[in-house]
């Protein structure tokens, strides 16, 4: 029967392996995390400028989001998140998400749907998908759903430009800001499109 | 007011009456999103939302809160407090090993608060039937009622697992 030898120099040597294994498991999982820091900094920005959450959905490859305000006005957000876990692509080119912004307006004119029945159906040959799998980016789509019309875009963000890795805080002012000047821009194609 | 005025007024209405928990959830997300515990997992489906909350506190590691509608605006509010300890020194490891095997022989008698062990994380489960709807009048949530509701529960999970905190 062997007789088991202790050396603390050989423990304390585990010990600073398993802690040095410590701090990369946290960077790990700390970069994994970004996209749903920004998701939930996402759902503040829209509540604290008067909306409140509808519908929220969540599919593997996105999540969904689906905000009204008290005029009944709705935006729509999408958030890829295929790549928010991928530690390598992260590392080597960046926090890159697809964020998918929208307005919903209810157009309650049948001849005005008529357009975004049009509109919809040349939406639908915009290009997609043709680099990596992300859609080309601010393209403007028009849907329709019941008497109210949307229009969205894609961006390819660097979530880094808005959640500090360090502290995950967020860059809110930064965030609503960019959010506005798509929604900004979306509602005068939609507008214009409608007209 | 046009008939597909109406409708869309219909629609948008029925979309406010089914949504009452995505209103408390969203709302939920802000409570701790304000207080520096941001969103650091999250899922949804329909009548279904989950979001995990870092808090970094002395104790607490994470909150997970979990909505889940049942019928008539009733539902389920899952909350898990989580302690998390990066053990590197095997006495500890020890320690918790022994700790774990008396926690398994406790599970089913734990009544409200139940303990759960995994790894490096210990977890606190509190399921709560809450009628979500309460929360939510004329598409406004009753943020204070919510946060105080929430407050209580976080810290009852937290009470539980204070003990099992290294430091």
């Amino acid at each position: 029967m062997t007789t088991f030898q202790f050396d603390q120099d050989l423990e304390n040597k585990f010990v600073s392996l398993v802690e040095e294994s410590w701090k990369r498991y946290d960077d790990i999982e700390r970069n994994s995390w970004l996209d749903d820091v920004f998701v939930g900094a996402s759902i503040t920005a829209h509540l604290d400028n008067g909306m409140f959450l509808l519908d929220a959905t969540s599919d593997g490859k996105s999540h969904y989001f689906v905000f009204a305000d008290q005029e009944r006005n709705r935006n729509v957000l999408k958030v890829d998140h295929r790549r928010g876990e991928d530690y390598l692509y992260s590392k080597t080119v960046g926090h890159l998400t697809a964020v998918t912004l929208a307005v919903g307006r209810a157009y309650p004119d049948l001849k005005k749907l008529f357009k975004a029945a049009r509109s919809e159906v040349q939406s639908g040959m915009a290009g997609e998908g043709r680099i990596a799998g992300y859609e080309d980016p601010g393209v403007m789509k028009v849907d329709r759903e019941g008497s109210i019309a949307t229009c969205e875009t894609t961006l390819l963000l660097d979530l880094n430009d808005y959640v500090r890795i360090e502290d995950l805080s967020v860059d809110r002012e930064k965030l609503w800001i960019h959010f506005q000047a798509t929604y900004q821009s979306l509602e005068k194609y939609l507008s214009g499109i409608m007209a | 007011m046009g008939l597909l005025d109406i409708l869309s007024n219909l629609s948008q209405g029925f979309s406010e009456m089914t949504s009452k928990d995505e209103m408390v959830f969203g709302e939920i997300v802000r409570i701790f999103d304000k207080r520096g515990c941001p969103c650091i997992e999250f899922q949804a489906q329909s009548g279904y939302q989950s979001g995990r909350f870092l808090i970094n506190g002395d104790v607490l590691f994470s909150v997970t809160v979990v909505l889940d509608k049942k019928v008539a605006g009733r539902g389920i509010m899952k909350l898990t407090g989580e302690v998390r300890n990066k053990l590197a020194d095997p006495d500890d490891m020890i320690e918790m090993f022994k700790t774990d095997l008396m926690n398994i022989a406790k599970f089913g008698f734990g009544g409200q608060i139940k303990i759960n062990h995994e790894y490096n994380s210990i977890y606190a489960h509190t399921t709560l039937f809450e009628n979500i709807s309460s929360y939510v009048n004329n598409r406004v949530v009753d943020t204070s009622r919510l946060e105080s509701h929430l407050d209580d529960y976080i810290a009852k999970v937290e009470d539980a697992l204070r003990k099992y905190k290294k430091d």
